[in-house]
């Protein structure tokens, strides 16, 4: 426990260099553990970076639910170019709700939200080709 | 061309990747959610999840495989057999998109797509093709004609059939009118298409092809014959080359006639022209195939040449450096299909966990297969699991090698064909290679009588 106290003390000062810039991603593994630090979409999301701490034998947060891509096809965040995405990170969606699109042949496929919850982040950047239940967005917890 | 995406599954993904490395290009396998643990998958550059298990969305999806090409800055696309392999506008998308598609143009699989359109080209240019109806038959009345005009025993088939789909034997007048009503709504559901025409059916016959690889310079080389006669409801089960106690020049006439059909539709790629012989001996043109086959392997044992590499070089705008009768080792090879298929209950497609798996070897014995220890067989896809190919210098030692190989041949957790493949091999005709169509089905029935006067 001593060494993963550690390592999360280590990792809030890394964080606290990186903060600011433009790193998306972080990745910190030791041997029973992996801290992953990860920035998503900046310039939408300018609250603090999702930190998340976890020992590999026992997982002690609720875990995150991906929403996953629906058919392979080109990852869009909203409706059209000139508007607003469909959800921020951040923001709480409920079960059935819109999330994104993945268009295939200008067929516009809606991505909804498997369950309510809250966006932790969007893992992928608008326009990416993304395949088969490619995990689009993380949920957390409601509240 | 520097990256292939791979669109198929199976043991012919598990081919591809291994020309591709060969040949020193990047490998990208596409994979639908039941083959996600494929063997393929696991030896591939790289592999992108294009769809659910089913195949309509997955193997079959175009847009989805383009997605892949895109995704992963694939330039190429090889489709192996059966799902896209035959689908002109797979071929036709790929170009669009500025992917080369390693196969034939779209025109040369959509002339031969069409059954009555490859027949009518194969007749113009000289190649013999079987008494039957030039057109196909709209009504029960106008088959009644034509079969008239063609004589009984006759073969319906299906304009947009092929691959053994499709078609219907009838032997007496009397049987005519329903069978073309039935065969029209299988065609119907099979390929959306309901065109039925007439052939004249040859009983005793045998089911010989010859593979051809054409470059775009108009090289067009014969790679020899492989004799696919043993076959169970049009599937074929073994093949070998060179065919067995051909009557007198007949090998060379089915060689000049898939070269001279080949050369006058100005073919490109690998493909096969598949006949039927007669009890005369007299060959007939079936259909040609304009894909990679199964049962390649037996010609890349006799010829010593890599077929896929081939497709891949000829589509990258290579000539083919051979004489038009291709390279011949004097070897003779056989190969059995490994099936996921229950012998004893009507050969019904199996599937389960492959617990233990035990791969024969040694000399003169190949194994193309996706199958290890742990690999659960999907229900989803074609039942084919492994190609045992026995190669030897005579017909004699091929068949004694193939013997050994079944004999060490084990798959545990899962039902498969095996057994029925040491029978083949110790059947007189067929040790005697002399053999027809109706083989399999006489070889089945002489076992239900054994298992009847044995219980």
């Amino acid at each position: 426990m001593t060494d993963l106290r550690a390592t999360v003390e280590a990792t809030g000062r890394i964080l606290d260099l990186v903060r600011g810039s433009d790193v998306r991603r972080l990745v910190v593994r030791g041997e029973d553990v992996t801290i992953e630090i990860e920035r998503s979409a900046p310039a939408a999301a300018a609250e603090a970076p999702a930190a998340v701490a976890r020992q590999e034998e026992e997982p002690r947060e609720e875990a995150a639910t991906a929403v996953t891509a629906p058919l392979m096809g080109v990852f869009y965040q909203r409706p059209a170019p000139d508007q607003p995405p469909f959800v921020t990170v951040g923001q709480h969606v409920e079960a059935g709700e819109q999330v994104a699109i993945v268009e295939a042949m200008k067929m516009m496929n809606p991505v909804v939200a498997g369950r309510a919850g809250v966006v932790l982040r969007v893992n992928v950047a608008d326009g990416d080709v993304v395949e088969f239940e490619q995990p689009l967005m993380e949920l957390g917890a409601v509240g | 061309m520097e990256r292939l995406l791979v669109a198929n599954r199976g043991e012919i993904a598990v081919r591809i990747v291994r020309a591709c490395r060969d040949l020193g290009i990047g490998s990208v396998v596409a994979y639908s959610s039941a083959d996600r643990d494929s063997l393929a998958v696991r030896i591939a550059d790289r592999s992108v999840h294009i769809g659910p298990a089913p195949a309509r969305r997955s193997y079959n999806d175009i847009p989805s495989l383009l997605y892949a090409c895109a995704l992963t800055e694939a330039d190429a696309v090889h489709p192996g057999y059966g799902f896209l392999s035959e689908e002109p506008l797979f071929a036709t998308a790929c170009a669009e998109v500025g992917v080369t598609f390693v196969g034939p143009s779209a025109k040369h699989i959509a002339l031969m797509g069409n059954k009555l359109d490859a027949r009518a080209a194969m007749r113009a240019c000289g190649v013999p093709v079987l008494p039957g109806s030039d057109g196909p038959v709209e009504s029960a009345h106008e088959a009644a004609e034509e079969a008239a005009r063609i004589g009984y025993p006759l073969i319906l088939k299906a304009v947009a059939g092929g691959g053994g789909r499709g078609m219907r034997v009838v032997r007496d007048p009397g049987e005519l009118a329903r069978t073309w009503e039935e065969t029209r709504a299988v065609a119907r559901t099979l390929f959306r298409d309901d065109r039925i025409y007439l052939e004249r059916y040859v009983p005793r016959g045998r089911h010989i092809e010859v593979q051809i690889l054409a470059d775009s310079f108009g090289n067009v080389v014969d790679l020899g014959e492989r004799d696919c006669t043993v076959q169970r409801r049009h599937q074929k089960l073994a093949e070998e080359s060179p065919a067995p106690s051909l009557p007198g020049d007949l090998r060379e006439r089915l060689r000049d006639a898939a070269v001279l059909g080949a050369t006058s539709v100005e073919y490109v790629s690998a493909g096969t022209m598949e006949f039927l012989v007669s009890d005369e001996g007299e060959p007939y043109f079936l259909e040609m195939n304009t894909r990679l086959q199964v049962e390649h392997p037996v010609t890349e044992e006799c010829t010593g040449i890599d077929l896929v590499e081939w497709m891949i070089r000829i589509a990258r705008g290579e000539a083919l450096p051979f004489g038009q009768r291709g390279p011949d080792l004097g070897r003779h090879a056989v190969e059995v299909r490994i099936n996921a298929e229950d012998v004893a209950r009507d050969w019904a497609g199996s599937t389960g966990r492959v617990e233990r798996l035990r791969l024969p070897g040694g000399p003169g014995i190949r194994v193309d297969t996706h199958l290890y220890e742990g690999y659960v067989v999907p229900p989803f896809y074609d039942s084919l699991l492994a190609k045992i190919i026995a190669t030897g210098p005579t017909r004699e030692v091929a068949l004694r090698r193939m013997d050994r190989a079944l004999r060490e041949f084990s798959c545990e957790g899962v039902v498969t064909n095996a057994d029925f493949h040491r029978t083949l091999l110790s059947d007189e005709g067929f040790r005697a290679g002399d053999y027809r169509l109706d083989l399999v089905e006489d070889i089945v029935d002489r076992l239900c009588t054994t298992e009847r006067s044995t219980t």
